[in-house]
């Protein structure tokens, strides 16, 4: 008796989670599809909760980081991390973290300035402390940072540069520039990749071969000296905007041809589905035919091959401003912070210093598992196979039969 | 004389061929008439160009040459290929398609009151209204529960997603219907649904069916007249009982002696055709037929028959159409049979 | 009191056990080439277990061939590739497959050494040199879509070689030769020069009998044909199932027979097994099958089949789909579908397996199985159920 109870309640609960999973799908979109799929990928969860992060520190950047791009101070050059303590030299417990003071002094063997902690003085880390003027937002005009010490405290969470500015504050500020360039740049080559891979899918015959021939030469030049001839071209002394507008450009014009292709492809392959030859049949419209049937079959993959575009973009710019030729000093992004690190004494003598990369390996990680999940979405039907066939009524009734023996149970 | 619904007239569709080589034929030279109410079939095996020839005729497919003349309501007749807009725009509606695959002929991305009502949207202005009214009408005809029509397609099983289908196609209450293979992919027991269901709504909205098939025992079941097709040709047409008693052309008759019967009793003495089918891109000299034919003669190797009447109705594409004897489909055995079952 | 599932399943392994006995008695006195018993495989999805094959008992003996029938979702295929130990990862496999090979192929230096010894298939270990020697070498088989099946990059010959090189010799030229003699008895003219051909040189016909040689190179004792002749056109589909029958005369090979097309069934089968939802309704000879069935299902499955000859009647078909086999109830599979149903008795309870004559098998309660109950027992116990 106790087994066949055992057994009932296992065939009920089995019955339960079928039930819930089967629900959404019979009036869900493809999208909330896609949205479902997408949510049982691990990785891909994981990745944007990163990348919500990431942005949440663009958006926020010059209230989170405790300086400005500007300042500096030349006393605490190459000074290492500063470290965050709950307990002191005496071995009291604070509940508010705290930083040591730092003083100066020399190696005795090399001769080196390095900084050590100084535990008599003591700075209580506070929130929302005044600082350095900033617009927050491009609105409101404030001086308000979300942590910071007293004067003469300082706290280097990831260190200090050879002109003594506070790397992290660095890190958090180019996090804008080097998350915004990919974003706009994949925004601009989506557009352009829609557009001339939509007509050469379209069009076929010799126009389809020639866009497809010029997408091949672009493709073809290599993509350092492409970029090195574009920098070029732009003029020496432009605003930090201006430089970050024609990078997004430069790095558009490569990137679109990958897009365009995914289109054509597309393109291509739906025109021959059936469906699309029953609209025909049935007197729809050819524009009609490319919006309704053709464009939101594709649209899906082409959001997914814009995502996977975008760790290209983001290590593009980096590369691009690594060269020296994006943007310079004291404007930043992670590209010049990596650029600033890349003589060996200071990866030998200052290894917080590569900081920066970790947050560009990390974000290009993201992006990749997260464009990884989305491409195993963008096809939900696919998944279904097991449950596709099944006739929902059907299924129902064995639900509630089940239910039904439960209850009287 | 039979009111002629469709005249096809010498329709040949030809496919480019690949680098340098030859265009390849789908279709060539093919010629028929469909009669208003009946059921006409087009048999033959994979690359015999039925399909091709149905979705050119529904110009789903554009024909290289030749005519499509339907005779519309008003006993006008219009070349249904090169009609221009406006008349065009009238008569659209009276041919539509049923396609073979469930799956791949609905578009996923689309309700299925969105894929069923798309028939209405493109030729008539309706108001909301009118077209629910329509589309519920026609899934109750067709078996489908107007309450699940605000569903996605992945939500049906094959049966009913070919019902769907042929919802789609008969909303405009079309006159002629070109059902493609459009059983060909369901199971046995949703194989008959869907016959029956094919067959009641003939009767019961007086439409013309032109039924593409491979399959010999479905056409035979619901067919009034039959064509069979080898490479791109017609090479017997006649009328069903006919054709499955005496057929005239040997590749019939090697047709019906393939058809497996499901009847234990019933194996018989086959006639087992000799290699493949060949490519359309290199047909043979003379009757395309002849490689495989056990009659062949050296007139078959250098002239193409023509397909010409043999009797009353009966059209066959072979020199010694006349002369042959040939073996029908085993159906005294089966009659028996059904005693048995039934 | 009757225990559910578990229970009643051992009552017709008996059954079965019985039913291949009396194979053996007829014939030699030898266990069946192979024996299944209470087969059941299941695939863990999001929504819960799918019980593709729910106990499926069979045995097929030397030379003969059975028909597995069935509409797509039955588990017939998940069925035939567990005789062959090829199923998925997420799949939970039970049951035993007991294979009696025979020493036929004089297999000189062939690994393994099991043949002429009787084993369970799946005690097996995944990857071990003995379930690799039974790949090929003892059990093998045919698909659907021979060129999904083979290799475009490799040239058929080496595609049938490699399997003769795996089973039967170590020498190419030896090898060769088999391969040779392999083509040209399926059929393949020119074998020589075809050899060295592509897949995609062949048709779909042509590549077919390449599937059947590459199966039958290491004169195997049980072949699996999933579907074999679905593909293909009717003339051809002619020539390939006359050509597996001569083949099966000439090296006396079992084939179970995996089909939805009871036309095909007909033609080749010496026994039927009928499967819905996971479990095997019918079984019984060929002939028995279509003159009586008894399963409400095979003859809805009979009377819904077009046949040439009777146009004039209305194809029967059976209402409604079938559903998907997820967490079922003990009950019959085909209850919602049936116009025979019996309320309170087929839905309430297992069925068991049923003898009507001999070697004709069915599992439904029209012919028995609720005997021993009364009315009011089968209430009795439906309500203790519930």
């Amino acid at each position: 008796m106790v087994t066949q109870a055992k057994a009932l309640i296992r065939r009920f609960r089995n019955a339960r989670s079928v039930r819930a999973a089967a629900r959404p799908d019979q009036s869900a979109s493809h999208w909330r599809l896609m949205y479902r799929e997408l949510k049982r990928h691990k990785l891909a969860r994981i990745s944007s909760v990163v990348l919500a992060m990431m942005y949440t520190l663009a958006l926020f950047a010059p209230f989170i980081a405790p300086q400005g791009l500007e300042n500096y101070s030349s006393e605490y050059m190459n000074s290492k991390p500063t470290v965050v303590r709950f307990v002191d030299a005496e071995g009291n417990f604070h509940l508010q973290p705290f930083v040591y003071g730092l003083k100066s002094e020399r190696d005795p063997e090399t001769l080196r300035k390095r900084f050590v902690e100084d535990p008599s003085k003591l700075f209580p880390i506070k929130l929302f402390v005044r600082g350095e003027e900033y617009t927050f937002l491009g609105v409101f005009q404030t001086n308000v940072h979300l942590f910071g010490v007293d004067e003469p405290g300082r706290i280097f969470l990831f260190g200090t540069d050879g002109m003594g500015r506070d790397l992290f504050s660095r890190v958090v500020l180019g996090s804008q520039v080097s998350l915004t360039v990919p974003l706009i740049g994949v925004s601009i080559s989506f557009v352009l990749g829609l557009l001339i891979g939509g007509i050469s899918g379209y069009a076929g015959g010799r126009v389809d071969a020639v866009i497809q021939r010029f997408i091949d030469i672009v493709r073809s030049f290599p993509t350092l000296p492409l970029w090195m001839a574009l920098a070029a071209a732009i003029p020496p002394r432009v605003g930090v905007v201006e430089m970050f507008f024609y990078i997004t450009i430069i790095m558009a014009f490569i990137e679109w041809t990958g897009l365009a292709r995914v289109v054509r492809s597309k393109f291509i392959a739906l025109r021959a589905e059936d469906y699309v030859t029953a609209a025909k049949i049935a007197g729809v419209g050819d524009l009609k035919i490319i919006f309704v049937h053709l464009v939101p079959g594709f649209i899906s993959y082409l959001v997914v091959a814009a995502t996977l575009a975008i760790p290209g973009m983001i290590i593009g710019e980096t590369a691009m401003s690594f060269l020296g030729l994006g943007i310079r000093s004291p404007a930043t992004s992670w590209g010049v912070l990596m650029q600033e690190a890349q003589q060996i004494e200071n990866v030998a003598l200052y290894p917080w210093k590569l900081i920066p990369l970790i947050f560009v390996i990390i974000v290009v990680l993201a992006f990749n598992f997260f464009g990884d999940g989305l491409r195993d979405a963008a096809d939900p039907y696919s998944h279904e196979s097991g449950l596709k066939s099944a006739n929902r009524k059907e299924k129902q009734r064995w639900f509630n039969r089940s239910k039904g023996k439960r209850m009287s149970m | 004389m039979a009111d002629i619904l469709l005249q096809v007239d010498q329709l040949s569709k030809q496919y480019p061929g690949a680098r340098k080589s030859s265009p390849i034929h789908a279709v060539s030279d093919v010629s028929f008439q469909v009669n208003r109410g009946e059921v006409f079939s087009l048999v033959g095996e994979s690359g015999c160009g039925k399909t091709t020839l149905g979705r050119c005729i529904a110009r789903g497919l554009s024909a290289s040459s030749g005519r499509v003349l339907y005779t519309a309501e008003g006993g006008e007749t219009i070349d249904f290929l090169s009609a221009d807009n406006t008349a065009f725009r009238r008569i659209r509606k009276d041919i539509q398609l049923i396609f073979q695959d469930p799956y791949s002929s609905l578009n996923p991305r689309m309700t299925v009151f969105d894929i069923i009502s798309e028939p209405l949207r493109a030729n008539f202005k309706l108001t909301r209204r009118e077209l629910e009214e329509r589309v519920t009408d026609v899934a109750e005809k067709t078996g489908l529960n107007p309450a699940y029509l605000r569903r996605y397609p992945h939500a049906f099983s094959g049966g009913q997603r070919q019902r769907i289908g042929i919802a789609r196609a008969l909303v405009t209450e079309p006159k002629l219907v070109i059902c493609d293979e459009a059983v060909s992919a369901l199971d046995v027991s949703i194989q008959a649904q869907i016959i029956n269901l094919l067959k009641d709504l003939q009767q019961q909205l007086g439409m013309t069916y032109i039924f593409i098939s491979h399959d010999l025992s479905v056409v035979e079941h619901i067919s009034d007249r039959v064509a069979v097709m080898y490479l791109g040709r017609i090479v017997e047409l006649a009328p069903k009982e006919a054709l499955f008693v005496r057929p005239l052309h040997p590749y019939t008759e090697s047709l019906l002696s393939a058809v497996p019967i499901p009847d234990p009793d019933g194996r018989r003495e086959r006639i087992l055709l000799e290699g493949e089918v060949p490519n359309p891109a290199h047909p043979p000299s003379g009757c395309p037929f002849h490689p495989r034919c056990r009659f062949r003669t050296e007139r078959c190797a250098a002239e193409v028959p023509a397909l010409r009447e043999i009797s009353k109705g009966r059209l066959a594409a072979c020199h010694y159409a006349a002369e042959l004897d040939l073996k029908g489909a085993p159906l005294e055995a089966l009659e028996r049979k059904e005693e048995v079952l039934l | 009191m009757v225990q559910p599932e578990q229970g009643q399943t051992d009552v017709d392994v008996t059954l079965q056990r019985q039913g291949a006995e009396r194979l053996h008695d007829r014939e030699t006195q030898e266990p069946p080439m192979l024996e299944v018993r209470d087969l059941r495989v299941g695939f863990r999805t999001p929504a819960g277990v799918v019980q593709a094959v729910d106990g499926v008992s069979l045995a097929l003996g030397r030379g003969r061939t059975l028909a597995l029938v069935g509409e797509s979702g039955c588990g017939k295929s998940v069925t035939g590739r567990a005789l062959l130990a090829l199923t998925p990862k997420h799949a939970e496999i039970g049951g035993e497959i007991w294979l009696a090979p025979t020493g036929v192929a004089g297999s000189s230096g062939a690994p393994g050494g099991i043949r002429g010894s009787r084993f369970d298939l799946l005690r097996l270990k995944p990857g071990s040199k003995e379930l690799r020697a039974v790949r090929g070498g003892i059990v093998s088989m045919i698909f659907q879509e021979p060129m999904t099946a083979l290799s475009p990059l490799h040239t058929v010959g080496d595609q049938i070689m490699e399997n003769v090189l795996l089973h039967r010799t170590r020498s190419r030229k030896e090898a060769e030769e088999i391969t040779l003699d392999m083509m040209d008895r399926v059929g393949i003219g020119n074998a020589r020069q075809r050899l060295r051909q592509y897949p995609h040189e062949f048709s779909g016909g042509m590549r077919q009998r390449v599937m059947i040689a590459m199966a039958l190179s290491c004169r195997p004792s049980l072949l699996i044909a999933d579907e074999p002749t679905t593909a293909l056109d009717v003339t051809i589909q002619a020539q390939v199932l006359e050509l597996m029958k001569q083949l099966q005369r000439e090296f006396g090979m079992a084939i179970l027979f995996i089909t939805h097309d009871l036309g095909v069934v007909a033609e080749t089968a010496d026994e039927v097994a009928v499967m819905y939802l996971g479990r095997i309704v019918e079984r019984a000879p060929v002939k028995e099958l279509f003159r009586n069935p008894k399963h409400p299902y095979t003859r809805g499955l009979l009377r819904s089949v077009p046949r040439i000859g009777n146009a004039k009647t209305r194809l029967a078909s059976i209402e409604g789909t079938v559903p998907l086999p997820l967490s079922l109830p003990p009950m019959c599979g085909f209850y919602d579908r049936c116009p025979e149903r019996i309320e309170g008795i087929c839905n309430r309870r297992y069925v068991p397996v049923t003898t009507v004559t001999e070697g004709h098998q069915v599992r439904c309660f029209l012919y028995g199985g609720a005997d021993g109950i009364g009315e009011e027992e089968v209430r009795e116990e439906g309500l203790r159920h519930g």
